[in-house]
């Protein structure tokens, strides 16, 4: 089954954002982590991080859904991927599967985003937008954060 | 009967950094309370397999605060292999591993939810058991104490003659008023002011949560306005008999508070003091256990200093009130 983004629907975001019970989405995008992605001597995407919206960690395998739009355009979800700060492990959000299961994102940690983009971001503003969807077993329902900010590649930003 | 916190009352403070565990447990022991509620999957570094180092750190911290540890908190993660639920033998088997872990804490009391099924428990009790643990079941608003589901797992409890399956009320059973706080918190984000007044006076007065969502849809509520008095409605009033009945089966209490109790030490959603003296009344000596939920609803700065002070001042002078009040019957 083909995925289906729900960022770029606003309606779509507004609903699943006010079912859900996370009530920190204004720390989702970490301010000052919006930077050019370098491999090789060469820039080859860019590095955003992110933050759990919930009150403890969570195995890999319960994150739903990570989507990302920059300045309006959305991000493919293969050009994502994810690692949990500190950890050497790092995936493409489709890679993450039952193998994962004992891998957490930590309540403490930031979600490194690598977003493939070869000659990264202009030094911006851009308008960066995010939504987080996980699962919480104990609510067997998807609880999912979105925020919107202005960021600049390595700068202080205000919200959006 | 002893005074408690959950380290989950320090949740924002952790999330930002502020405090690692270390802090959580040398600001807990500052504030006063002797007893440690740690969140497995929220603060223990490695989980759910953390490292040998670990238990020796938390077992040096427990003596360097004077600190007890009171409970271990577990979930049941039964998707997390993603693409199916797990059986109830392999939730069993990480009810299992958790509660080794708990074991080495030096934990005999676990809280559990109602998605750890009695069956799922009976399968875990042999090893609980051995190591001397039981399975506390929190009962949590909008549930009443007393409903069908302490009474799924005191059956069970009784059917296997065991102890280690109980029972934790959560005194947001006893919830006479939706917490200002949270109040405060939805109207700040948008929920209409009209709604949130027609619910809080509808809570107050004993309407079901089902009547006034209906209300509210009949005044135009938005999605918002409608997770707005449904998380109103998390709190019930249970019947005070129900702590009566469940007496044997109580082995932790978890207390809820939204809210700073304020120099007059009052909460304004539960009457703590009459929860006091029913405990004294029913010969509780286990853990009281404040869950402070405050963060959770002024998500724009710390929580955790005077208003825990406050929450300690609170439930002592409680405690206190509720001992000469038995002594003097």
């Amino acid at each position: 089954m083909a995925y289906e983004y729900v960022i770029h629907d606003k309606e779509a975001v507004y609903d699943l954002v006010n079912t859900s019970r996370a009530d920190w989405e204004q720390y989702l995008i970490v301010d000052g982590s919006l930077k050019n992605h370098e491999e090789d001597g060469k820039i080859t995407g860019f590095a955003l991080a992110i933050r759990l919206c919930w009150y403890r960690s969570f195995a890999l395998t319960l994150i739903e859904r990570i989507e990302l739009m920059i300045d309006g355009q959305l991000i493919p979800r293969e050009a994502i991927r994810f690692r949990v700060e500190g950890s050497d492990r790092e995936y493409r959000l489709d890679e993450i599967g039952e193998a994962q299961c004992d891998e957490y994102w930590y309540l403490n940690k930031y979600g490194c985003l690598t977003v493939d983009r070869p000659g990264g971001l202009s030094a911006g503003p851009h308008e960066v937008e995010a939504l987080l969807e996980l699962f919480v077993t104990y609510h067997a329902y998807r609880d999912a954060s979105y925020m919107k900010k202005i960021m600049r590649i390595g700068g202080e930003e205000a919200e959006a | 009967m002893k005074l408690g916190v959950s380290l989950y009352s320090f949740t924002r403070e952790y999330f930002h950094r502020v405090y690692t565990l270390e802090d959580c447990l040398k600001k807990a022991s500052e504030l006063g309370y002797t007893g440690i509620e740690l969140v497995s999957s929220q603060m223990v570094p490695d989980y759910p397999f953390p490292k040998e180092d670990f238990f020796a750190r938390w077992k040096d911290w427990m003596a360097q605060y004077r600190l007890a540890p009171a409970c271990y908190t577990v979930y049941n993660e039964y998707m997390v292999l993603k693409t199916r639920k797990m059986t109830l033998r392999e939730q069993a088997d990480m009810l299992l591993r958790d509660t080794r872990t708990a074991a080495k804490l030096g934990m005999h009391v676990m809280r559990v939810m109602n998605l750890h099924s009695p069956e799922l428990l009976e399968l875990c009790v042999p090893t609980a058991e051995d190591l001397g643990i039981t399975y506390s079941v929190e009962i949590h608003g909008p549930q009443q104490l007393n409903g069908p589901t302490a009474y799924a797992y005191v059956n069970k409890a009784e059917q296997l003659h065991t102890k280690a399956i109980s029972v934790c009320p959560d005194i947001s059973c006893y919830h006479h008023a939706v917490p200002p706080r949270m109040i405060k918190y939805y109207v700040g984000k948008g929920g209409r002011n009209d709604i949130a007044e027609m619910a809080r006076a509808g809570f107050a007065a004993g309407r079901s949560g089902e009547e006034v969502a209906e209300e509210a849809m009949r005044m135009g509520a938005n999605k918002l306005d409608l997770l707005m008095v449904r998380n109103f409605f998390q709190g019930s009033m249970s019947d005070w008999n129900a702590w009566y009945e469940l007496a044997p089966y109580i082995t932790h209490i978890h207390a809820k508070a939204y809210d700073d109790p304020g120099p007059e030490l009052t909460d304004p959603c539960t009457d703590c003091g009459r929860i006091a003296k029913i405990l004294y009344d029913i010969g509780y000596d286990g853990y009281v256990c404040t869950e402070y939920e405050a963060f959770q609803y002024d998500p724009w700065w710390y929580v955790t200093g005077d208003e825990l002070a406050n929450n300690v001042k609170m439930w002592r002078k409680f405690f206190a009130e509720a001992e000469a009040g038995t002594k003097a019957e």
